[in-house]
């Protein structure tokens, strides 16, 4: 029999900082169920709207309860593994593809006093967190037995790759007009008014980090591991149920990450006219992924060379360009 | 595991035959018969190196019907709901196809207002089929929203149609003769509106779609096939009209009253998928002049011959009837031994001969590129297939 | 020997056409000339239509007491006109030389008619069921029953027969001059 006062102790020996990001795991968690359960409402009522259609109507007063009934089916689907392929790798990729997921959300900076584990690498993490995708979704499509998924995964590696660079790029010229990888303090550096967000000082490296935002989260007009028309699902041709679930959930995790990303690294973060606080950033967020879902559902898709010749050719050279001009006015 | 995906011993027998080349650096495709862009059934072997398509081999029949044997079997009026089983987009033209090469090889007379009628409605459905090929291409090259907008106006159209032929998809509406029903004052009005509607949802489409940068950029230059490569595979339709050469059966072996109206027959040179693209955007406006002409100088009269033969039983001989469908030259070769069922009646597809130059066509061709073009060739499989 | 007479058109009478006992003679056969060819001149005059730039429309077949009548029929883009191609292929061997080589587009139209007919074409690459299942059992499915049969005198009554000299220079300029008379230049 354990007294209470031990367990007590027991508590108090655990470093504080780990109990946060246990607490901040838990949150992150249920943040990114809540985020996807309004991100699926949301995507197929914005894109009913623009397909001139009512689209969830029947689950619910205006279809709300359809994300719920879209889990529910998920969670009830046969979960299989296809003849040939490797059960142990196959089910350990969405598991991959979602881990990293969680723990980016820990060094974002929802508001002044709300951020979980504030870290000077926050920046770092956050882009060496998000690479590990890649290899999930490599292994889901070599261990599908699918030669669809194998061209989806083929297909991610090189576009995830060769966007990387840009994206970097993209980021570089922050870093060096605020001289710190710690996203709060980089939020912290921009004023409440839009004239003050980094947006101004570098619009051209917020389009290229935009649009390899979108390259990176596989997102239309980039979808292409997963091109339904060409390649029926790509990477997760084979996966149902929960393993499906899982890239889906993850996928939309990375997309609000970009748009987290986004709003603190270009668009002022937290701060905003009036009182600053986290209405001002999950305002920001959402009308970013409000615009990811709008081109998703207006472009055709690209081919695949031409989505690696726009960013060898031009998304490369502009950024590199753009950081050496903020470079010399920074010298000067 | 296995690992080596590229030898598929298990397949069936096309797969079988279509063994790998010599390389060793080749991986086998199978794409189709359940493929979201295969509209429908078609499957296609490929033999890839990477993303680029070494050879390709379309395989048919999945939804064979013996629709040849069905006429043998069948009487001529009980055939007629058959062929717009075939084309179940271009239904009318199909229809008219038999029950024209039946009229000529009976010498049935048709009145000019029944002409009329059936210029009007199979331009309608030419119009609803080209909306959804333009939807559904569109869909091919990863653009969701456009066969949205195009169910839109087909459903008016479809609105229109049923209230006169009885069906909205798979119409049997022509009769030898004649039509089977007459059109009134509301099929002409809300006719005239839904041209006068679409005149101005091809602006929408042009600002939305045709202008699109990156379907520019899929389209063009892709596909590109020759009026030589066309004439060699018996390619028709908007496949040949892409190429540049006017071809058109409405022009070229006149039937029924398309002498009388003025329209263009639209043809671009540039011989890639953007220019069978254009054509069928343009094929549409043509259309909506051909029904305005049609409903402005439409005469009264009897929409079905009076004396029109309810038993057809042609005398012997055959008969080979073509007219312009919205994939191409549909024909009929009957042979009628004066019995009261076809003795023979071979349909040509257009679509038959239209994909028989994929193989060739899609060689050296990204994946992405190969379903651009399957797209622009406007596959309706069961046409193939019969 | 060709039927360019027979597509001249005359309007009938109304009650003549209308009759359903007794009707009159077909007045439009789509065809604006129309031979029959034997096995061994087929390809020869097949290249000589390439050569005045004509298309593979289809080829069709019939099941006749004679044997398989398999029907070419060609048309042309600038200047349309039909040509049907006649070829009887024995019963016992239907075997007729494939123009595959000189249109490509015949090779799926030939595998139809193996299909349906089991008409063997000679130097066919790829001569495999297309419509049908490959594991189909049977015999063809439009062969007709012996008693259906009819003769070739049952359905082309008042036809000639014999097959025309395709190395002829009346052929060549026939078909040079091939036109469609319901035809007119394009707007």
């Amino acid at each position: 029999m354990i007294e209470p006062i031990l367990i007590l102790q027991m508590i108090e020996a655990i470093p504080i900082q780990l109990m946060i990001i246990f607490a901040g795991l838990l949150a992150t968690v249920s943040f990114i169920g809540l985020n996807a359960i309004l991100l699926v409402y949301l995507e197929r009522k914005v894109a009913g709207f623009i397909h001139r259609r009512p689209g969830p109507y029947e689950v619910g007063p205006h279809g709300i309860l359809q994300p719920f009934a879209d889990g529910l089916k998920l969670v009830g689907k046969q979960i299989f593994t296809p003849t040939g392929a490797d059960s142990f790798l196959y089910w350990l990729a969405p598991m991959i593809s979602m881990a990293p997921a969680l723990v980016c959300f820990l060094v974002i900076p929802f508001g002044p006093h709300l951020q979980i584990f504030n870290t000077n690498v926050g920046m770092v993490l956050i882009l060496a967190f998000t690479g590990i995708n890649v290899l999930a979704l490599c292994i889901a499509g070599w261990t599908s037995q699918n030669k669809y998924s194998l061209l989806g995964a083929a297909r991610d590696i090189s576009q995830s790759v060769a966007y990387e660079i840009p994206l970097l790029l993209s980021i570089l010229p922050i870093i060096f007009m605020t001289g710190t990888f710690n996203l709060f303090d980089i939020a912290m550096k921009q004023g409440s008014w839009p004239w003050q967000w980094f947006i101004v000082y570098q619009p051209l490296a917020f389009i290229i980090f935009f649009i390899c935002a979108l390259a990176e989260t596989n997102r239309a007009p980039f979808d292409l591991p997963e091109a339904e028309s060409e390649l029926t699902a790509g990477f997760h041709t084979e996966y149902s149920g929960m393993g499906f679930a899982l890239f889906f959930l993850s996928e939309y995790a990375y997309m609000v990450i970009a748009a987290c990303v986004t709003a603190v690294l270009f668009l002022g973060g937290f701060h905003g006219p009036g009182v600053s606080g986290w209405w001002w950033f999950l305002a920001k967020v959402y009308i970013l992924l409000l615009i990811m879902i709008w081109i998703r559902w207006t472009f055709p898709r690209v081919r695949f060379d031409q989505l690696l010749n726009i960013c060898w050719k031009w998304l490369i050279p502009l950024a590199v360009i753009n950081l050496l001009v903020t470079l010399l006015v920074i010298a000067l | 595991m296995n690992l080596d995906l590229r030898l598929d011993t298990s397949g069936d027998f096309y797969a079988q035959k279509f063994q790998p080349t010599k390389r060793d650096d080749t991986l086998i495709l199978n794409m189709g018969p359940q493929h979201p862009s295969t509209h429908g059934v078609l499957r296609i072997l490929l033999e890839i190196d990477g993303e680029y398509i070494v050879r390709a081999e379309p395989v048919l029949g999945y939804i064979h019907r013996m629709h040849e044997k069905m006429a043998e079997v069948m009487s001529y009026p009980q055939y007629l709901p058959n062929p717009a089983r075939t084309d179940y987009l271009h239904a009318l033209a199909w229809g008219w196809a038999h029950v024209g090469a039946v009229e000529r090889i009976m010498g049935i007379e048709v009145p000019e207002r029944a002409e009329y009628i059936r210029v009007i409605t199979c331009e309608l459905n030419r119009i609803n089929s080209h909306l959804l090929w333009w939807g559904a291409y569109l869909l091919d090259l990863g653009a969701f929203t456009p066969i949205m907008y195009s169910f839109d106006d087909r459903e008016i159209i479809m609105d229109i149609m049923q209230r006169i032929t009885g069906s909205r998809l798979t119409y049997c509406y022509y009769r030898f003769g004649g039509v089977s029903d007459d059109i009134d004052d509301r099929f002409v009005n809300e006719t005239r509106e839904q041209c006068a509607r679409m005149k101005e949802r091809f602006k929408m489409y042009k600002d939305l779609v045709t202008d699109n940068f990156i379907l520019r950029k899929r389209v063009e230059e892709i596909g590109e096939i020759s009026v030589q490569t066309c004439r060699k595979y018996g390619a028709t339709g908007p496949v040949l009209r892409g190429s540049g050469q006017a071809y058109d059966v409405r022009r070229a072996e006149p039937y029924s009253v398309y002498d009388r109206f003025d329209f263009n027959i639209p043809a671009y040179d540039t011989c890639d998928a953007m220019g069978r693209y254009m054509v069928r955007m343009d094929e549409m406006q043509e259309s909506i002049k051909i029904i305005e002409q049609a409903l402005d100088s439409l005469p009264q009269g009897d929409f079905i011959h009076p004396k029109a033969p309810k038993r057809a039983k042609p005398p012997a001989g055959d008969v080979y009837f073509a007219v312009e469908g919205a994939r191409g030259k549909i024909g009929m070769h009957l042979v009628s031994d004066g019995g009261k069922s076809a003795y023979r009646l071979k349909l040509r597809a257009p679509g038959f001969s239209n994909l028989s130059l994929f193989a060739e066509v899609s060689q050296g061709t990204l994946i992405s590129d190969a379903v651009s073009i399957l797209g622009s060739l406007d596959l309706v499989i069961p046409e193939i297939d019969r | 020997m060709s039927d360019a007479d027979e597509k001249s058109v005359e309007v009938p009478d109304k009650e003549k056409a209308a009759k359903t006992e007794e009707s009159p003679p077909p007045i439009y056969t789509g065809y604006d000339l129309d031979y029959f060819v034997t096995p061994d001149d087929l390809v020869e005059a097949v290249e000589k239509l390439d050569q005045a730039d004509f298309f593979l429309e289809d080829i069709s077949c019939v099941d006749l007491q004679e044997g398989f009548q398999v029907v070419y029929h060609f048309d042309r883009f600038d200047q349309p006109g039909r040509v049907g191609l006649r070829v009887m292929a024995d019963r016992q061997k239907p075997e007729i030389p494939s123009i595959h080589h000189i249109f490509p587009g015949a090779d799926w139209h030939e595998r139809e008619c193996f299909d349906f007919f089991g008409v063997i074409f000679k130097g066919h690459p790829n001569l495999l069921p297309i419509l049908l299942d490959p594991d189909y059992q049977g015999p063809p499915p439009l062969l007709k029953a012996e008693s259906e049969r009819k003769g070739l005198q049952d359905i082309y009554p008042d036809r000639d027969l014999t097959p025309v000299d395709v190395k002829s220079d009346k052929f060549v300029s026939e078909i040079t001059n091939c036109s469609n008379p319901k035809y007119r230049n394009p707007l």
